[in-house]
Parts: C-alpha cells; structure tokens; sequence
C-alpha cells in the first residue's frame, strides 16, 4: 500500500482561498480528494463544521458532498450530455425542473462568456472551454467550498489566466477555494499555502493576508 | 414527486448516453426472448386450434373399454345408442394410423359415413367420396404434396386384409390449412377405413349427438345399458363416454406438460442468458463506471445513482420485450413460423406447408418484458452498484 499522505494536519478557515503546491505525486490530489469528501482516510479525522467525515454514512458523505464544488484536472465532463446537461446535473436529485436548470446553465455560461455553447457536446469545446464548463458545474449548486485540481495545467497561458480570474471572483464572493497548482500565478491568489513534499507537509504554511 | 421524475429522465438519457451497450445489451434480451414468445405463442395456438375441433365435435364421444383402455366398439351400438331418448344422430368412426410412401410418412386415416363428413372438408380438386365406392380416398393437400399424389392416382396396397388387398384410388384433395389436425388426414368411407385396417363390425368410436339438456342422461344410460360380449370367452367390452367437456378439461393437460417442457429448456437457455448479458452489459462498463463516479462526485447519493440505472433497465428491457414481441409476430404472421415451427409441431417442415396455428396472448408478453427485465436488471445494477459504493475518486479514474 503506498502512504500517499503523513502526518499532515491543517486548518481551514471559511472565506480563505488556500493553495496547494507540490511536485507531481507529492499528495496534493489525495489532500484535496479527502477534503472533498471524495475519499475516506485509511488513518486520520477530516472535519467539516466540527463533524468528522468518517462517521459519516454514504448517504451523508453524499449530502455534503453537495456543499462542494469540483474542478478537476482533466474536466470529468460526461460526454454524451451536452453543455447546460453537464453543468446542471448535479441539481437533478435537488428536484429542479429541466427548465429551471437550462435557464441556471445560461446565466453561468452567460457570466463565463459561453452563452453560445448551451447545446454544443463536450468534443466539441477547446480545453479552455471545457474547463470553464467544468467550472460552471461547479459553482452550479452554489457552494460553501470550490476545490480545484490543478484546473489550468491543460490549458494555454490564456485560458489559465482566465480560470484563475474565475477563481478569484468566486472567492471574493465569499466562496471558500482550495486550489491545488503548480501554476505560479496562482500564488497572488491565496490568502494561505501549503507546500507537500512525498506526502508530508514540507513548510510551515504561510498567510498573504 | 418531481425528484423522481427528473431523475428517471436521465435514466432515459442514459439508454442514449451509451448506445452501443444498449444495442448489444436489447439485441441480447431480445434473442433470448424471442423462442420464448414464439413457442408459448404457438403452444397457444396448437390449444385453440384443438378447442375448435372440440367445440364443434360431436356432444358425446363413447368408444369401447377393456381393462379401463379405450378399444373399438361394435357396430352393434350404433342402432341401441339412436334409441335412447335424447340422442339426435349416432356417427361411427374410424381413426388409425397408417404409414405411407418410400419415406414413411405417418398419416391419419378417418372412416365415416360420406354423408357425415364435417362440413368444412371441401375438395379444392376431385370430389369427396362416392357411397358404395369402395377404396376412394380423400387427401389434405399437405399430405399430397410430399406424397406427390394428384387426383386420379392410384396407391398400391397399403395395407393387408384377410380378403385380399386392394388399389385404393385419390378421387380428391381437400384443402389442409383449416385446421393443423387436418394436414396429414386421409378421408375415406366408413367401409373402406373399416376394410383397411380389416376390422369389420368395429368401430374406434361413435359421435353422438344429443337434444339440448339431454346429455346426462343420455351418458348414464349408455353406461349403464350398454355392454357387449365377444370372442369365444365371451368378453365384456364395456363402453366408455367422453363428453364434450371432459375433452375441453383434458386438453390443456396435454398443453401444459409440452409448455412445462419448453418452459424448462428456457429457464435452462435464462441461465446462460444471465452471464452473456452480464458481459455484454461489461461493454462500456469503465466509461459508466466513470461517470457514476462524477455523479457521486457532484452529490448523487447511490440510490438515486441505482434509480437512474433501473429505469434505464426497464427503457431497455421495454425496448426489448417490444421488439421481441413484433419479431415473434412477423416471424409467425408472415414468415408463417419458419424452421421454428417444425421444432414445435411435428410433423411439420422448415418451410410450413400448412397454416401454423398462434396466439399472442397479453400473458407471455407481459411475462417476456419481465424476463427481460430481470436479465438486464442483473447485468446493469449490480455495476452500477459496484460503481456507486466505491469511493468517487476511485470510481473516476
């Protein structure tokens, strides 16, 4: 079994926008999955509000989950949905009308300059475009906390700069965000970082604020 | 309410999400479903079919009983049978078996009285039997067919009597696809079927008629007052009555076991069909996988992840009941049961001569889109299941 995280313990407040560096393989997913709720620790609490994560049943996980919203490395967007359909999925199980949620998906495509791509299918977005798509079904259930996987390693300087400016609107809106990168222009952004080294925190984390 | 609705509408899109695993995953079901159809469609039919003849038979049906066997009867009783009040017409007949040309092929030869043949035998060629001729008979098209037989053809003796053996001549051809009991079926006279099978003085059985209301006591009389002796121990031959009724009880006896015997073969033919849906079901299986994954990751529950799934399995096990059920009828209705209905009906060849006898009925269909059901039911939940209880991380990579 590999030990993808050790002795790594940290704090998170509401309202901060916190970045992960580390080289590739340091543990910055796993960090996040667990963050997230994406994943239960072998060993070790997470907290969210007090409550520890692996008390929690799948049904419960599931509803927190609804807390968060996802970015993720490589989009993870379905591909035989279209655009408005990837974006406002997550609001299925919340009971909302189809037309409610094509009307949601237009107003977020609309603020991320892709109105014209309601109805167009995944293949046909460039990467950047993808991503933004991605972003928007993340901040479709108006969540407390954006996590982000290294959202701009697969896209042009442009793009990048672009997500990153995204990211820094959502956070000034109160959202807290926890951004894994390498991406250096992220590092102006966050208001805490942490550096990870094979799984281990490798400094103290520091504060821009 | 509208939870779920929104939720089954994207079971729905999932039957399109992945098209090439629904194609394969419906044309699974839809082979194993469709033998099924046809043969209960045909068992079905095979029954009503006999129901008719039954219907329109005769009221009562008395034969001869030895050792609590069914044997001729003597002629004897038709004239004491006419005498019981209530008994309208008394018919003897003759039915056996006999085997015919180079390929031996089974036939039944019927002997009655010309005047008494069942209304619907009508000759498409020749004509029906002459009284007094002896040795005329009358041939089903079917049977004519693979005999090569036409009327005006003579048949060299077929059978052997004390007498001597005769040429019996096809004097004419009666159209065969009425009913499946008349496709291999020789009618002839009483007293050529009787000089056929040399057994003069016999009948197999006598058709009774009976006034309305009187069929009771007509059975109970016949019962109880009519008993013949014979051979030189004097034998009681005690005689035996099957009404119209009791025939209609019997026959779906006979129905059922052949339907219990398919019944069985499918069930053996459902238990490979499981694991070929399963793996069938496995095409695509990383990419839903993947996309379970997603959904948890975006705050799907595993139950509203399986209730999408299973409303996906009915989409695809309706689509397939569906198109099984319009197969079964165009394979029956218009391809007239090709090759399946010779693994069903004896007798009958690849390519059916004769009019194959079905009935689509509500029971099996509904049954069929069960079946179906459960099979894609298993091949498809459990990997949404697997999917869903993993960690979404997990499920995504």
């Amino acid at each position: 079994m590999v030990r993808a995280l050790d002795d790594v313990s940290l704090e998170i407040a509401a309202g901060s926008f916190v970045l992960l560096t580390g080289a590739s393989g340091s543990g910055k997913t796993t960090l996040l999955a667990l963050l997230g709720a994406l994943e239960r620790p072998t060993q070790g609490q997470v907290f969210l509000d007090g409550r520890n994560l692996s008390d929690l049943s799948g049904m419960e996980l599931a509803r927190v989950r609804r807390r968060f919203g996802f970015v993720f490395q490589n989009f993870s967007l379905i591909p035989g949905l279209p655009v408005w359909e990837n974006i406002t999925y997550p609001l299925i199980p919340r009971g909302i009308s189809s037309r409610r949620r094509l009307e949601t998906a237009r107003s977020l495509l609309g603020n991320l300059g892709l109105e014209d791509r309601l109805s167009a299918w995944p293949k046909e977005l460039s990467g950047g475009e993808q991503q933004r798509v991605a972003f928007a079904r993340a901040l479709v259930g108006r969540p407390e906390v954006l996590l982000a996987d290294e959202p701009t390693s697969n896209l042009d300087p442009d793009s990048g700069r672009t997500l990153l400016k995204l990211l820094r609107n959502t956070h000034a809106e109160g959202t807290t965000v926890i951004l894994a990168s390498h991406d250096p222009q992220a590092v102006p952004l966050a208001t805490q970082a942490f550096e990870l080294e094979a799984g281990r925190l490798k400094t103290a984390p520091y504060s821009n604020s | 309410m509208r939870y779920f609705v929104e939720i089954a509408r994207t079971g729905l899109t999932a039957v399109l999400l992945h098209p090439l695993r629904s194609v394969v995953t419906t044309a699974c079901v839809v082979v194993l479903l469709l033998p099924f159809l046809v043969g209960l469609a045909l068992s079905k039919g095979v029954e009503e079919d006999a129901r008719d003849s039954i219907r329109f038979g005769a009221d009562l049906y008395v034969s001869g009983d030895q050792f609590g066997r069914r044997v001729p009867v003597p002629l004897e009783a038709v004239n004491q049978i006419r005498k019981i009040d209530g008994v309208l017409e008394v018919t003897p007949r003759i039915v056996g078996s006999i085997v015919l040309g180079v390929e031996n092929e089974n036939a039944v030869l019927v002997g009655m009285p010309v005047e008494r043949f069942p209304v619907a035998v009508t000759c498409v060629q020749g004509r029906l039997p002459q009284p007094g001729n002896r040795n005329e008979l009358v041939v089903g098209t079917e049977l004519a067919r693979r005999l090569k037989l036409h009327v005006g053809d003579l048949l060299p003796p077929f059978y052997h009597n004390r007498k001597g053996d005769r040429i019996s001549e096809v004097v004419g051809l009666f159209d065969s696809d009425v009913s499946l009991w008349q496709a291999r079926l020789i009618l002839t006279s009483f007293d050529a079927a009787a000089e056929i099978f040399d057994q003069p003085g016999l009948a197999t059985d006598l058709l009774v008629e009976c006034r309305s209301g009187y069929q009771e006591s007509v059975t109970s009389t016949i019962q109880r007052e009519i008993a013949f002796s014979q051979g030189p121990a004097k034998a009681v031959i005690r005689t035996r009555v099957t009404s119209r009724e009791e025939l209609q009880a019997t026959l779906p006896a006979g129905v059922l076991h052949r339907g219990g015997i398919f019944n069985l073969h499918f069930v053996l033919a459902f238990a490979v069909g499981i694991p070929v849906v399963l793996v069938t079901s496995g095409l695509g299986l990383s990419e839903r996988r993947r996309e379970v994954g997603i959904l948890k990751a975006t705050g799907w529950q595993t139950d509203e992840v399986l209730l999408r799934g299973a409303v996906e399995c009915f989409v695809l096990s309706l689509a397939a009941a569906c198109i099984a059920i319009l197969l079964a009828f165009v394979w029956l209705q218009w391809l007239n049961g090709y090759w399946i209905a010779s693994l069903f009906l004896n007798g009958v060849d690849t390519a059916p001569a004769l009019r194959v006898p079905f009935h689509l009925a509500p029971v099996p269909a509904l049954l069929a889109f069960l079946l179906s059901f459960v099979l894609v039911m298993t091949g498809t939940l459990y990997s949404s299941w697997r999917a869903a209880t993993v960690a979404p991380i997990e499920a995504m990579r």
